[in-house]
């Protein structure tokens, strides 16, 4: 009795897996941290992101003070990945990446600021 | 050291490398940005004191993600014209619509349509012969309909659209796109379906013609010419970038240089005089509108996108 129940269970979760959808594609952003247990090295990885967000916030992290290496790279073009390494000393990688985007986004208004004003000008 | 001057070497860049630490307050204090010349369609601005990553980032969301409306689906009833269904459908998806995108959503595949999410068409167009004419007249006035234009579009408005965009209905930037032309008896019979998109998805999507910006050339005359020489090398350049006024020859319009490189060209003989450099945190944007949004609007447009896609990775 027991083998036969065992035997039912188990064709049963052979059904569910086959009805899950497989993702291809994963289209919604989001950002991942590989390396979770050293406070100043990972690999931040950003779904749905790609040169336009990684190269100026690869600058504006590499000018930042603390920061030992910082890069990014599009690993294939089919994934929807863009890795971007970041390795600190003194401050954790979480805190100087933050302050990073936190910079990013002071830029867009410092930017917006004075393109209004200009446009005030004309 | 001049920093900022990128020099060209023959087939190299020489940049003096000097890496600074980003300091936000020294940023505001000196970027400057005038606009050389506006127009709805067009504008041209001039952002100096930034970086080309920062400036580059600002020309990619232009093109590719800054949203608009075009047509998507296309459900045909009848085409009887030389035209194939998919050419007709690509056509009609490349005519920009004027119709504001932040009124509408993005629509899912699963959703269904509703007046949120997508806009309705209908084009109708029969060739058919007229009363009273003779064989002589031009085919126009044999025939009607022998050329369909995109204002033959009709909007189709669906719930509260009527109202909404009762003051900026519905229509298509040009009426004199030519779609398709018909003769005798052919005839199109469809029914047009908007969704909202951005130009990294489909270039129907893009709301620019094109956005760009190149580098402010920095032309020095390095050494004292006479005047038949200055009159040559003012006669040389075809964009008249450099002037004689007096006796002295100056660079009267350094914005108007394409980098053609006939003032240091050997065979002309003034390139040890004259010196052709770029400055490489003065960036000359030119935006030119398809005719959804205004040309300023895309730049601020793009500046709120920009911003918007870094907070989404901020935590607090």
């Amino acid at each position: 009795m027991n083998s036969s129940e065992s035997e039912d269970q188990d064709v049963n979760i052979e059904e569910e897996e086959l009805s899950k959808p497989i993702i291809l594609a994963q289209a919604t952003k989001g950002m991942e941290i590989q390396e979770h247990s050293d406070p100043f090295n990972g690999t931040f990885v950003f779904f749905d992101e790609d040169h336009t967000l990684g190269n100026s916030l690869r600058y504006i992290l590499a000018n930042q003070p603390n920061v030992e290496f910082c890069g990014y790279s599009l690993p294939h073009p089919s994934e929807n990945k863009m890795n971007m390494r970041l390795q600190t000393v003194n401050e954790t990688k979480e805190k100087i990446m933050n302050d990073g985007l936190k910079c990013l986004s002071q830029i867009c208004d410092i930017i917006e600021d004075k393109f209004k004003k200009a446009l005030e000008n004309k | 050291m001049d920093y900022h001057k990128l020099q060209f070497k023959e087939d190299q860049i020489m940049k003096p490398f000097k890496q600074e630490r980003f300091n936000i307050k020294q940023f505001q204090r000196d970027l400057e940005i005038n606009i050389l010349s506006k127009t709805d369609e067009k504008i041209v601005f001039e952002i100096i004191n930034i970086d080309a990553p920062i400036a580059n980032s600002l020309r990619r969301i232009m093109i590719a993600e800054i949203p608009t409306m075009a047509i998507h689906k296309v459900q045909v009833i009848q085409n009887t014209s030389v035209i194939p269904d998919e050419v007709l459908a690509h056509r009609l998806g490349l005519i920009p619509i004027i119709a504001d995108p932040l009124q509408f959503i993005e629509k899912d595949d699963q959703e269904e349509y509703n007046e949120l999410n997508s806009i309705d068409f209908t084009l109708v167009a029969k060739c058919e012969k007229k009363p009273n004419s003779k064989h002589d007249d031009p085919i126009e006035q044999q025939y009607t309909n022998t050329t369909v234009y995109s204002s033959s579009l009709i909007w189709q408005p669906k719930g509260q659209q009527a109202k909404l965009f009762a003051a900026n209905p519905i229509r298509p930037v040009h009426s004199n796109i030519i779609i398709a032309k018909l003769r005798e008896n052919q005839e199109l019979n469809l029914r047009l379906i908007c969704e909202k998109g951005v130009g990294k998805r489909h270039a129907k999507w893009s709301p620019v013609c094109t956005a760009f910006y190149k580098l402010m050339p920095s032309i020095t005359i390095k050494n004292q010419l006479d005047a038949q020489r200055q009159e040559k090398l003012a006669s040389l350049c075809p964009m008249k970038v450099f002037g004689v006024k007096g006796n002295q020859i100056k660079v009267v319009n350094p914005r108007n240089c394409t980098t053609c490189r006939e003032c240091v060209r050997e065979a002309n003989g003034f390139e040890k005089d004259v010196e052709l450099n770029k400055i490489d945190n003065h960036f000359i944007f030119s935006i030119e509108s398809v005719g959804q949004y205004e040309a300023k609007d895309i730049m601020l447009q793009a500046i709120e996108v920009f911003r918007s896609k870094v907070q989404l990775y901020i935590k607090e």
